[in-house]
């Protein structure tokens, strides 16, 4: 059964890299990275890509990140992000994100932007092997930064499948992410978006992760990666992500060929900083075998 | 228990500072805030939002800059590849007014076989479409060298809502096909179509049909509730016919100077060196109507032109230069003062001018919202259109942007090489001024502040052209547009396009 299981997972990591090879979005991408949340990176969600797995009842997250700007007038600018999650059942998590312009000097700008998440996992068969689902929905003001209209609002919904594996031991795991999501407002659609991703879990202390943002298999184009490391002590969590990595494409007569002679391009990649609470008040729920 | 004693204490810390201390908390941010909105983008509708119509145009306000001082403005792909770039003077007080850095949004570049050029097209009639990109402002040249910073914006435009404002495209057939157009010549046919619209409002005008209104372009803004007056030619269609594509072929208004009673059955040559907006009224009712009262998401008229004209049909060709570069002599100095929508006796003049006073005096806002500062605007309109068409974005994302950017100086008028051979050199107290354009027409300066006569800076006694470099190339080469007109000129007589005094 278990050689059945890995079998599965190998099949769900090779569709992930199938879909990765077709092509990307990067202005999708660059959208993620503005509206998505501060995940608990590795855990409810990869950086961007979010997973299948939530916080759990009754646990909270606080998670901050920034980037520096820019200088205006001599004084340097950092953009951040400050989101609070929820886990309000097993399966359901809500959170609220603020970005806001902030001054070397710590003075706030008055450029600020609200956004509103919720999951909720709706497969859930076991912890490891099988696929968990969940379906979530990240939401951004249009106007002002109001949601008193809901025409004034564009939402962001996905489905996330993420798959648990562990390696010898489930102090080790790995998990591998696909996601697909569309924009909607108005009761209009975008065209649909695909992500994915891995993270490894080594002794929930050390977490490394990468993942490929917004690639959209109509079109074909270079793919846009983002990857990182996380170390976790206790309820405190500190990491740092590169974002914005640029697969190129080699020449080559087939995509193999492709690949292999790609490269990765960091002229446009930024460094990300995030640092994270836990606030665990529920128990964990237990494992399901 | 003891287990969650901690956890329990932040949580309750945390609760007890946003729901008991929520004042505390506000009036500490206030007392943390500059109130300094460092990058916002409006639509044509001077909103400030994330959401646009197709074909809408996009302006960019900066703040909290050098008073004075000189700035790129860039629109990065997520490459960092310049989508369109403008550059700008901030104001006194550190501001770039809003300024249009994106025209067409949410159209594409697609190339046409057929017309062996590129054209814009609509992505898609159904989806909701995403830009995302960054604004980055830095200093043009070194005026301000500690400034240098991007942030992320994204746009959407839907072209599916519950009665979307209707997008009104003025175009040609090609093989039975609309394609978009914002330059004709005389003896073309004029064609109108709109998309986003699918029925007559409610309620329904009686005739059943929606009313097609001709306007001179004057330099001015459409707001809505505003009375349709200054009427070339008005023509009735069908809602299916606009979906179509129908041909403008009615009669110009009795006596309305140059167009007088020709007919639209082909481009009249009276047109000639005129621009035009279309604007569709849906309820017939004479006004423009951008909203039905008392909603948010119901539109109503539509409006190809608004603050930037909405075609142009191109002059003659000006005689042979003596020179032989093949430039293009045209009036583009602007005292930028507008009069509205209410004119009838002439053909605007976009208040182009032989004469500046130093101190700036006597010139004024194009329209009260934008361009904010006084001295003297460009404004190239209609223009003489040498366009090789080719945009000239350097995104790499080539479906990305159909637009332009060009340069613009202010040079001396004895210095003026009209032969091409020396670089062009913007006089003292001036820079080169680079602009995005529409596609096509090349038009869209719509008076920008080009020299700006600032509190204790006056602008240079002396005479000066104004030179349109369209290819960038830094020499007044074929195609380039040279201000070295009096006004009303139709050839240089002592090549001087305005002077300062």
């Amino acid at each position: 059964m278990k050689k059945r299981l890995l079998l599965l997972a190998f099949a769900l990591l090779l569709c992930i890299g199938s879909a990765v090879a077709q092509a990307e979005d990067t202005q999708f991408a660059l959208f993620k990275r503005t509206i998505a949340p501060v995940m608990r990176w590795g855990e409810n969600g990869i950086m961007t890509v979010p997973k299948a797995t939530t916080l759990g009842r009754a646990n909270f997250f606080v998670g901050a990140m920034g980037q520096k700007a820019g200088t205006l007038q001599g004084l340097d600018l950092y953009l951040t992000s400050a989101s609070l999650m929820a886990g309000t059942s097993d399966d359901v998590e809500i959170g609220y994100t603020r970005r806001q312009l902030i001054w070397e000097d710590l003075y706030f700008s008055n450029l600020s932007m609200d956004t509103f998440h919720m999951k909720a996992r709706f497969l859930n068969l076991t912890d490891y092997f099988i696929p968990q689902a969940a379906l979530g929905i990240n939401a951004v003001s249009l106007r002002d930064n109001k949601f008193t209209d809901r025409n004034s609002i564009l939402f962001n919904p996905y489905l996330a499948v993420t798959s648990t594996i562990p390696i010898f031991t489930t102090k080790m795991l790995l998990s591998v992410t696909a996601v697909a999501e569309t924009i909607m407002n108005q009761n209009a659609l975008g065209s649909y978006q695909f992500s994915g991703g891995a993270d490894l879990n080594l002794f929930n202390f050390l977490y490394g992760f990468a993942e490929i943002q917004g690639f959209n298999p109509a079109a074909t184009n270079s793919e846009v990666i983002n990857a990182g490391a996380k170390l976790r002590l206790g309820s405190l969590s500190a990491g740092v992500g590169l974002f914005n990595i640029k697969l190129v494409k080699g020449e080559g007569a087939t995509v193999v060929d492709q690949y292999a002679s790609s490269f990765l391009d960091l002229a446009n990649a930024n460094y990300m900083a995030t640092v994270a609470l836990d606030i665990r008040l529920g128990k964990k729920a237990p494992a399901k075998k | 228990m003891k287990k969650h004693a901690i956890p329990l204490f932040v949580l309750a810390l945390l609760t007890v500072l946003v729901f008991t201390s929520c004042d505390m908390i506000n009036n500490f941010i206030a007392s943390r805030t500059r109130n300094i909105a460092v990058i916002q983008v409006f639509n044509s509708n001077h909103e400030e939002t994330r959401y646009f119509q197709p074909n809408d145009t996009m302006y960019v306000q900066i703040q909290g800059l050098k008073a004075n001082g000189f700035y790129q403005v860039d629109c990065l792909d997520p490459d960092s590849k310049v989508i369109t770039t403008l550059t700008a003077l901030a104001d006194e007080n550190g501001v770039i007014a809003p300024s249009p850095i994106w025209y067409d949004v949410g159209f594409k570049k697609v190339y046409n076989v057929s017309l062996g050029r590129y054209v814009a097209v609509l992505p898609s009639t159904t989806e909701l479409g995403l830009n995302a990109f960054n604004i980055r402002i830095h200093d043009a040249e070194a005026t301000d060298t500690v400034t240098d910073f991007k942030l992320p914006f994204f746009v959407v435009y839907n072209t599916n809502i519950s009665r979307p404002q209707p997008i009104i495209m003025a175009g040609r057939m090609d093989n039975s096909i609309f394609v978009v157009e914002n330059s004709f010549a005389a003896g073309d046919g004029l064609y109108v179509q709109a998309a986003n619209l699918t029925s007559l409002p409610t309620p329904a005008p009686e005739s059943g049909k929606v009313m097609i209104y001709l306007v001179p372009f004057d330099g001015g803004y459409y707001k809505d509730g505003e009375p349709i007056t200054n009427i070339v030619a008005k023509q009735e269609a069908t809602i299916d016919q606009l979906i179509a594509g129908v041909q403008f072929t009615a009669t110009s208004t009795a006596g309305f100077p140059d167009v007088g009673g020709a007919s639209w059955a082909t481009i009249p040559t009276g047109a000639k060196g005129h621009a035009f907006s279309v604007i569709v009224d849906v309820n017939e009712n004479g006004i423009y109507d951008e909203k039905k009262e008392g909603t948010t998401d119901y539109y109503l008229d539509g409006i190809d032109g608004n603050g930037v004209a909405g075609f142009i049909v191109k002059s003659d060709p000006p005689p042979p230069p003596v020179v032989n570069v093949d430039y293009i002599p045209a009036n583009i100095a602007s005292g930028g003062v507008s009069w509205g929508h209410f004119w009838f006796e002439n053909w605007p003049d976009y208040d182009y001018r032989n004469t500046f006073n130093a101190d700036g005096s006597q010139t004024q806002y194009g329209w009260d919202w934008q361009y904010g500062g006084y001295g003297v605007k460009a404004l190239w309109n209609p223009y003489l259109s040498h366009d090789p068409q080719v945009p000239n974005s350097g995104a790499a994302n080539s479906e990305l942007y159909y637009g332009k950017y060009v340069d613009v100086y202010i040079v001396d008028a004895a210095a003026v090489d009209l032969t091409g051979a020396t670089k062009i050199t913007p006089v003292t107290g001036t820079h080169k001024m680079t602009m995005p354009v529409q596609y096509a027409c090349t038009n869209g300066a719509a008076q920008q502040t080009i020299w700006r006569a600032s509190p204790g800076s006056p602008m240079t006694v002396g005479s000066y052209c104004v030179v349109v470099d369209v290819d960038q190339d830094g020499y007044v080469s074929d195609g380039d547009l040279v201000d070295n007109l009096h006004k009303g000129e139709s050839a240089p007589s002592d090549g001087i396009g305005f002077s300062v005094q």
